[in-house]
């Protein structure tokens, strides 16, 4: 497996089918890392098994999306544990809001791209580099 | 914001694909060598309006920049040969900085359903961004400018043909306009338009909200076109849809980390044919067009769907020596914001089921394409394909018509009111015609008359079925409509066209020359195989790269090497 840097993830608050009567939930929309976007079956399996509420089972949920999510602590619990699933050094959150000012703020393409990755909330992946610690004295 | 300065480019730069020339980044005194050394007959030229109105109030045509005169840019072009045909766009253009508003608008980004503002990286790797085209003040400007742009064209004699264009971009299978906006300056004209429409105390379910949202949105598009047609009028030729290859978030997000490949276009370039939409690659930099990917552009859309579609007398468009698309279903899909909530195609796996076994030799019809399939292809047979709940009078009488033509219909009952169903069957009843009922995974109903054949298919009545299943079910109606067709072994991740035309009076042996376009975009050898039945003959092999073609008595063997591709014309007989 490639060792991820950094995992970037683009959520909204907003409710994708207001036909079907639902409310407005958290949804990841984009999971990207420094080298493209990330294949989101695993994350999808991740959701399932260990974050979708009880109360939110049934919620249609746009195929290419993943969640829907109760909250924003949610999102962030989901985002650190795909980091460390993927054994990534760090993982950032972004709301459309800030990927929205961010790109406005954009001139070039190579800027969007590099703030991208670094700014929004960022977790630091700390049992990584412990493992990468000990794994010079275990392995 | 971002401003656009003139600065003058390479030739890849000034025609970034399919013989679109940007006349803006070239400086004018290099326009007649450019036009010179281009090899095309036929230049699309989009009309940048930023370039001649850095405010949206003053306009410049040549008045102090020499390369703002499209006067003597068309006359250049006519001086070395070379046609013109101008392209303005009438929505939000992702190939200009700020989607080609002036950049005094450039105020409220649009944004796309999810939320997120669109980005675009163009073919020189600028970020672009797109502004809402629902402030007023940029439909005003756009307004002056238009008539302007008439005035010039009148008093210079500018004859060219102007096509206003619409452009889009693919998510997931779909053609998104690049219209569709939720940002704030959409909502807030949005509830002006329904204050227009409603009363304070009515209550809108949210269905109706959504169809609501959608006519706002083709009303506003209306607009913009109608004051461009009446404005330029003299050389107005219509409106043409533009999907822009790589456009969409997901590309752009991919494009970003620079982890695209030419396999992530030609998908959107094919849907773009089957759904009548003129692709454009002119956000993709040149170094993804080298190889595969360039030759697929060239064959199939610069040198045969865009001349087609740009043709502009009816003699031009029945050019029988040209090659069109060869489709044997034409697929209905209403857009109108709420149809595709109901059951769709997608929900019965027709695609996978056309995509594997007919290629992309099938069309999808839309009620803004509707008209460009009215008439019947001489030698072209078509299946068409309707879902109950798009019938409306219209289709209702463009189904009752292809049947009596003896042309081939499957109507897909889900959703069918129960006013047509009525109608349905007085029709049966009245023409005394024999309902044949069968029970195939669902309730099938089949009517014939003379060659033609009505095929009633109750959508709700399938169970929970499996691809193979729905595969079977769509193999099994499909074979009894008897069509002529070569399938091709062994395809995956090969790139391939069906394209048709007519024998010419030195082919009477055949009925129809069939050309098969095959690409190999895969980094890996591809072998590929063909059974002939008795209709088909090889005719002829053109345009072989990197492959080897092998034919027997009643087989074709197809070896592409990476990057290979190959033509291969098929002549047809019944």
């Amino acid at each position: 497996m490639r060792e991820i840097e950094y995992i970037v993830g683009i959520y909204n608050n907003f409710n994708p089918f207001p036909e079907e009567g639902e409310e407005a939930h958290f949804y990841l929309l984009y999971l990207l890392d420094e080298k493209g976007l990330l294949e989101k079956e695993g994350a999808k399996a991740l959701f399932k098994e260990r974050f979708l509420s009880e109360h939110l089972e049934g919620v249609k949920t746009p195929p290419s999306m993943i969640g829907p999510f109760l909250s924003l602590d949610n999102v962030n619990q989901f985002a650190f544990a795909l980091c460390e699933e993927l054994n990534a050094a760090r993982v950032s959150l972004l709301s459309v809001e800030e990927y929205n000012t961010m790109l406005e703020n954009s001139q070039l393409a190579h800027d969007f791209h590099r703030d991208l990755l670094e700014k929004g909330n960022v977790m630091e992946n700390i049992e990584r580099k412990k493992k990468g610690f000990l794994g010079r004295f275990f392995s | 914001m971002t401003l656009t300065t003139p600065v003058p480019r390479d030739q890849d730069t000034v025609f970034p694909g399919e013989n679109w020339f940007f006349y803006w980044k070239t400086s004018a005194s290099l326009w007649k060598n450019k036009l010179q050394e281009f090899p095309g007959t036929k230049i699309i030229i989009p009309l940048n309006w930023s370039f001649h109105s850095e405010t949206g109030d003053q306009f410049d045509f040549g008045d102090h920049r020499p390369e703002t005169n499209l006067k003597k840019l068309v006359e250049i072009a006519q001086e070395v040969g070379k046609s013109v045909v101008f392209f303005l766009p009438l929505t939000p253009a992702p190939f200009l900085a700020n989607g080609g508003l002036p950049h005094l608008l450039a105020r409220s980004l649009a944004l796309n359903t999810e939320g997120m503002a669109y980005g675009v990286i163009d073919a020189d790797d600028h970020l672009v961004k797109i502004y809402s085209f629902f402030d007023p003040r940029v439909f005003e400007a756009f307004d002056r400018f238009v008539k302007k742009l008439g005035q010039y064209f009148s008093s210079s004699s500018i004859a060219a043909d102007v096509w206003g264009i619409r452009s889009g971009y693919f998510k997931e299978g779909h053609y998104r306009s690049f219209m569709e906006d939720s940002s704030k300056t959409f909502h807030q004209a949005f509830l002006r338009f329904l204050q227009t429409k409603k009363s304070d105390e009515e209550v809108l379910s949210p269905i109706e909200e959504r169809a609501m949202a959608f006519e706002f949105n083709k009303t506003i598009q209306n607009l913009y076109e109608t004051n461009a047609r009446e404005s330029i009028r003299n050389n107005f030729e219509g409106t043409l849809d533009v999907a822009f290859l790589g456009a969409g978030t997901e590309n752009f997000l991919k494009r970003l980390s620079g982890t695209i490949s030419t396999v992530d276009f030609s998908g959107e370039l094919y849907e773009s044919l089957a759904k009548d939409i003129i692709p454009s690659s002119v956000l993709l930099s040149h170094r993804f067009k080298k190889g595969v990917l360039g030759r697929e552009l060239s064959d199939l859309v610069a040198n045969s769907y865009l001349p087609s579609r740009l043709a502009s007398s009816a003699y031009e468009h029945d050019d029988i020596t040209m090659f069109q698309p060869l489709s044997f279903f034409k697929v209905y899909e209403r857009i109108d914001g709420v149809s595709s909530l109901f059951q769709n195609w997608s929900d019965l796996q027709l695609w996978s089921y056309l995509r594997s076994s007919f290629g992309w030799s099938y069309k999808v019809i839309s009620n803004d394409t509707l008209k460009l399939h009215e008439t019947k292809t001489p030698y072209q047979e078509h299946i068409h394909l309707f879902h109950g709940h798009d019938v409306d009078r219209n289709i209702f009488n463009f189904i009752l018509k292809t049947f009596m033509n003896g042309g081939r219909v499957i109507l897909n009952r889900s959703g069918l009111s129960d006013e047509f169903s009525k109608r349905f069957e007085t029709f049966f009843l009245e023409n005394n015609l024999n309902v044949e009922k069968v029970h195939f995974q669902t309730q099938i109903q089949n009517i014939s008359l003379g060659e033609g054949r009505l095929v009633l298919v109750e959508g709700e009545g399938f169970k929970e079925m499996g691809h193979d299943d729905y595969f079977n079910f769509w193999k099994t109606l499909v074979e009894t409509f008897s069509l002529i067709h070569v399938p091709i072994h062994n395809v995956d991740g090969i790139d391939f066209y069906w394209r048709t035309r007519p024998s010419s009076t030195n082919e009477l042996k055949f009925e129809e020359v069939r050309r098969l376009s095959l690409y190999n975009p895969t980094s890996y050898r591809k072998k590929v195989r063909m059974s002939l039945s008795k209709n088909f003959v090889v005719y002829k092999v053109i345009d072989e790269i990197n492959v080897i073609v092998q034919t027997y008595p009643s087989e074709i063997e197809i070896e592409l090497s990476p990057e290979g591709s190959v033509i291969v014309d098929f002549g047809v007989f019944s």
